[in-house]
């Protein structure tokens, strides 16, 4: 159980393919409330505010909570999801790998970016 | 994904997932291929989205006023119907995928059925959000 939760958080090769595979649906089932409230409250939200009351609404504490869990497990998500299409279509070992260690690490990457804009918009309004 | 299956010669030469083109085409397919290409779409709009999020945070309100004009383009507008539908199918479809991951509904029927009512339900869905 802790391989599969590590896997939902940090990209590493996993030989079997289970832990990708428990990965993938642990991310949808967290994803699925967030999407809800990413359709229902954020976006309405974000195309009706001006730039001070949207800052102001990201960061409210459960809304920076919500929108880098939403981010968080978004790329997490897309990336399982990419390693799949990747090993489908790209059957050059070497292309393949230089694919899947740019594509999992640039979806952390943009993840620990939100959340760093996050933590700043939080403490500055 | 490891170093040995890289390292193993037979397994050099990898074949490719078969060509589309090959299959005759059936609607269970259609939707299976659907789950995919929306979620490669709803994976751009997240890192349009996560960006956003970096020049809300890291920008100023010069830079807001661009994305808010840039926001009210209708070729943007329609980006972001096609966005909330994609959203709504790989959703729904994604539900339906775990259901099946639990062992229930693989038989044909229900197995098309669901198909056809996951893709009226996003559709109608989409509707309704944006009217």
């Amino acid at each position: 159980m802790l391989r599969f939760l590590l896997h939902l958080f940090i990209p590493h090769n996993d030989r079997s393919g289970r832990a990708h595979w428990v990965a993938q649906r642990l991310s949808a089932i967290i994803l699925l409330p967030l999407y809800v409230w990413l359709l229902l409250v954020a976006m309405p939200t974000a195309s009706n505010a001006g730039y001070e009351e949207l800052l102001l609404w990201m960061g409210e504490p459960m809304n920076s909570i919500f929108i880098v869990l939403t981010i968080f497990f978004s790329m997490r998500h897309m990336s399982f999801g990419l390693e799949s299409i990747i090993d489908d279509y790209i059957a050059d070992p070497f292309y393949n790998r230089v694919a899947l260690l740019a594509m999992r690490w640039g979806t952390l990457l943009l993840a620990v970016s939100v959340l760093g804009a996050s933590i700043k918009i939080f403490l500055d309004y | 994904m490891s170093s040995e299956r890289d390292s193993a010669p037979e397994q050099q030469a990898r074949p490719t997932s078969p060509h589309l083109q090959i299959y005759r085409w059936q609607w269970t397919m259609v939707f299976s291929i659907t789950h995919r290409l929306t979620g490669l779409y709803i994976s751009a709009g997240m890192v349009f989205l996560s960006f956003k999020l970096l020049t809300l945070a890291f920008g100023d309100a010069g830079d807001f006023t661009y994305l808010v004009m840039f926001g009210h383009h209708p070729l943007f507008f329609a980006m972001k119907v096609i966005f909330t539908w994609t959203l709504l199918y790989h959703m729904l479809n994604g539900v339906r995928h775990l259901v099946w991951d639990s062992g229930a509904m693989l038989g044909l029927v229900s197995a098309r059925a669901s198909g056809y009512i996951v893709a009226l339900l996003s559709v109608v869905f989409n509707l309704l959000y944006w009217i």
